[in-house]
């Protein structure tokens, strides 16, 4: 009897640590499922959010990475899990942004040289930096919207859910976000006729 | 003014996006670069887990020792305080000793009101006589 009660506790036990787990693998495939698909899109999307700053880029993404790791038991299936991480990657940038953008201030306050220098690899740094200044004068919703939608050709339905916004505000956001560009990238545009 | 859809856009509009996205794009991770990228995740990876883990002693710890350290305050705090300051029963005593019952009542103003009586009364020497008779 007693005998039995023991191999019926330790096997309540052994199923309580297989599905535990199995809980863990699961968790574990599904992140490096995360990490393989997103990588370079997300190193994409924070480059072009962070005016062509590679290692800020690589910094955010990482520490997204790091919050879905650890959130990656509570989320529910409710969104497409992209989408989740998105929301999440945009929480970072826009802290990163802050971050920086206090920085700057003080660093203009002791009057010295900027800490970012922002000129990427490519294929011609004088045009990134234009279009990279074109996009910063615009407002962060456009920007963030504009990148999404235009440039990493996530639907609009998918943008709005990552940046918690309704999609009317983002076609707006996106159609304000396109005049401003055509505008100040008027030779850009005169070339591509 | 009207707002069109992004999937609206003019053949000229796409191809000036298309120009955009181009010369503004971040160049993919090379083979070295995404091992290295991996390494640090990894790295950064452990030391939350290990923030984590000391965090979660901290709260095993921490309460109940918080707990206990709160309960020992609510058991006896509330007797220090409420302990009598001045041993008012020697002070009468010697109060009435030196300077008579009058002077000692009255030196002992500052004392509460049923101290006062108290102390009196138990220095009192003619209280045992009058019990007696």
């Amino acid at each position: 009897m007693g005998d039995s009660a023991g191999a019926m506790k330790s096997g309540v036990t052994r199923h309580a640590d297989a599905r535990a787990y199995g809980a863990e693998a699961a968790r574990r495939l599904r992140f490096e499922t995360l990490v393989r698909e997103q990588r370079d899109r997300a190193l994409g999307l924070a480059w072009r959010l962070l005016d062509g700053d590679r290692s800020a880029a690589e910094d955010v993404v990482q520490e997204a990475l790091v919050r879905a790791h650890r959130s990656l038991a509570r989320f529910r299936e409710e969104a497409a899990l992209g989408t989740w991480f998105y929301r999440i990657l945009i929480r970072e940038v826009r802290r990163h942004q802050l971050r920086r953008a206090v920085r700057e201030r003080w660093e203009r306050l002791l009057a010295q040289a900027p800490a970012r220098v922002t000129v990427p690899e490519g294929v011609d740094p004088g045009l990134q930096r234009r279009i990279a200044a074109a996009l910063g004068r615009l407002s962060r919703g456009q920007r963030e919207a504009f990148v999404f939608v235009h440039l990493e050709s996530f639907t609009v339905q998918q943008a709005a859910e990552a940046l918690g916004k309704s999609k009317g505000t983002i076609k707006s956001h996106l159609h304000r976000a396109l005049l401003s560009l055509r505008a100040e990238l008027a030779d850009l545009r005169e070339e591509t006729r | 003014m009207s707002e069109r859809h992004p999937t609206e856009l003019s053949p000229e509009e796409r191809a000036f996006l298309e120009r955009v996205a181009e010369s503004y794009r971040a160049e993919p991770l090379g083979p070295a670069e995404v091992v290295a990228f991996r390494a640090r995740l990894d790295a950064r990876l452990e030391t939350a887990r290990r923030a984590r883990e000391r965090s979660r002693h901290r709260i095993i710890w921490g309460a109940p020792a918080l707990a206990a350290a709160a309960l020992c305050a609510l058991l006896f705090l509330p007797r220090y305080f409420a302990a009598p300051v001045v041993p008012a029963g020697v002070q009468a005593s010697l109060l009435i000793e030196y300077s008579g019952l009058e002077t000692a009542v009255a030196q002992l103003g500052y004392l509460p009101e049923e101290y006062q009586l108290l102390s009196t009364l138990l220095d009192e020497p003619w209280n045992e006589s009058d019990e007696e008779s």
